[in-house]
C-alpha cells in the first residue's frame, strides 16, 4: 500500500530526489516508531518474555532511525529535527563508552570477538552527549563487526590537553587504495562489503563530521588482513586539563 | 492505573489524537490511557472540529501528512476560531524539515515533534510539559 503510494509520487512532474529522500524518509519512520513504540509497551510488562531479545530488537530500530536521520542529514536536505540541536552538556567520557560496549553486548556475542577496555583516568568532556554516543557506537560496532572471533581493544588517555580514544581491532584492515576514501560519504571497502553487505557506508563521513564539531581529531591507520586503529582526540574541559 | 499517577499533569486531562495511522494512534492512545488521560481520535477535520467543539480538550496532537486533511490547514482553522485557538497543539509528525517546522510553529503550534525520535516515555513527558 505504502509502496504503491511512493511510485506514484515518484512518477510525478517536479519529483526530484530530495522530496525522494523525504518521502521515503516519511515513511520509515512511520514504521520505525510503530515497531519502536510497540516493543517499548511490550517491555514495560515485567511480565514480557524474551525481554532480553526484544531490548536488543529495539536498539537495532533505534540504530535504523538514527540512520535515516543521518541520510537525510547528508543528503543536505536542512533537516532541523531535535537531533541536530548540538547541546553542550559536561559529562564523562568514561561512563558513555561502558554503555555502549554493554548496549552492543549482543554483537560482541555474535561476533565471538572479545572486547577490553583500559581507563588511563577518568575525562570529563563538553558537547552533545547522543551524537558522540552515536560517532562512538559506530566505531565500536566497526571494529567488532570486522574483526569475526577477533579482539577489539579500547583505550582512554591524556594527551595534551585532549582525550585520546584508540580503538584497535585484529579484525580484515583496509587496504591501502581504500584507507585513502574512508572519510568519503558512501563510501565502503571491497572486503567490508563482503563481510556486511547491508552496511550504508555513511558511518565514518558523519563520524569526522561529528568530531570536528566537537573541535577534535580523528586518524585511521590499516593493514589488509591484521587490523585497524581509529584515533579520536576530543579536547578535555578547560578546568580539568 | 497506579496511585501515582494521578500526580502525573496528564492524569483526568482529555487528548484529542488527530492520526490516521491506526497502529501509532493505539499505541499513544494505550501509553496515554495507562496515564490515566481520557483519549478522543479523529482522521478528518470534520471530526476533529466536532470533538474540540464538544468537549473541553486540553490539548491535540496533531499529525501533518493525513489522507483526508493537511495538518498545517487543520491548525490554522484551529487557531483561527475564538472558540478553539487557545487549546494547546501538538505537531507530532515524521515530517522535520526545516521549512515544516517554521511553518508549524508560525501557525501557533506549542511543540513540533518528530515521531520516530520519542520514545514512548519521552513523547508523555513532552505532553505532561505542556498540561502543567
Amino acid at each position: 500500500m505504502e509502496d504503491n503510494n511512493l511510485k506514484t509520487k515518484v512518477q510525478e512532474p517536479g519529483f526530484t530526489k530530495s522530496t525522494f529522500l523525504t518521502t521515503v524518509a516519511h515513511q520509515l519512520r512511520n514504521l520505525l516508531a510503530g515497531a519502536r513504540w510497540s516493543i517499548e509497551i511490550a517491555t514495560k510488562d515485567k511480565d514480557c518474555p524474551n525481554k532480553e531479545i526484544l531490548t536488543e530488537g529495539l536498539n537495532k530500530i533505534v540504530h535504523s532511525i538514527d540512520i535515516v536521520g543521518e541520510i537525510l542529514k547528508l543528503s543536505n536536505n536542512d533537516l532541523v529535527g531535535e537531533e541536530i540541536e548540538l547541546k553542550k552538556d559536561n559529562f564523562i567520557l568514561n561512563d558513555l563508552v561502558k554503555k555502549i560496549i554493554s548496549n552492543l553486548n549482543f554483537l560482541i556475542q555474535e561476533k565471538g570477538t572479545t572486547i577490553t577496555c583500559e581507563e588511563k583516568g577518568s575525562f570529563e568532556i563538553n558537547g552533545d552527549e547522543k551524537m558522540l554516543g552515536m560517532v562512538l557506537t559506530n566505531v565500536f560496532d566497526n571494529a567488532l563487526r570486522y574483526s569475526p572471533k577477533g579482539k577489539v581493544f579500547i583505550s582512554l588517555e591524556k594527551e595534551d590537553s585532549f582525550v585520546k580514544i584508540t580503538v584497535k581491532d585484529t579484525g580484515i584492515g583496509i587496504s591501502s587504495s581504500d584507507l585513502e576514501h574512508i572519510f568519503q560519504k558512501f563510501f565502503r571497502g571491497e572486503n567490508a562489503k563482503e563481510i556486511d553487505p547491508n552496511e550504508t557506508g555513511v558511518g565514518l563521513y558523519t563520524t569526522k563530521k561529528i568530531v570536528e564539531m566537537f573541535g577534535g581529531k580523528i586518524a585511521i591507520s590499516s593493514v589488509l588482513n591484521k587490523g585497524t586503529t581509529v584515533e579520536i582526540s576530543l579536547p578535555l574541559l578547560a578546568n580539568k586539563v | 492505573m497506579d496511585n501515582e499517577n494521578k500526580n502525573n499533569s496528564i492524569f483526568g486531562k482529555k487528548i484529542l489524537i488527530v492520526e490516521d495511522d491506526v497502529f501509532l494512534n493505539t499505541l499513544l492512545a494505550k501509553k496515554l490511557l495507562e496515564m490515566g488521560a481520557l483519549i478522543y481520535s479523529a482522521k478528518d477535520m470534520d471530526k476533529m472540529f466536532e470533538i474540540l467543539k464538544k468537549e473541553k480538550i486540553d490539548v491535540v496532537s496533531l499529525d501533518i501528512l493525513l489522507p483526508e486533511m493537511n495538518g498545517f490547514e487543520a491548525l490554522k482553522k484551529i487557531k483561527e476560531d475564538p472558540t478553539t485557538k487557545d487549546i494547546p497543539v501538538i505537531i507530532l509528525s515524521n515530517l522535520g524539515q526545516k521549512n515544516d517546522v517554521d511553518m508549524g510553529i508560525k501557525l501557533g503550534a506549542k511543540k513540533f515533534l518528530i515521531k520516530a525520535l520519542y520514545s514512548m516515555d519521552d513523547l508523555a513527558e513532552q505532553f505532561a510539559e505542556i498540561l502543567k
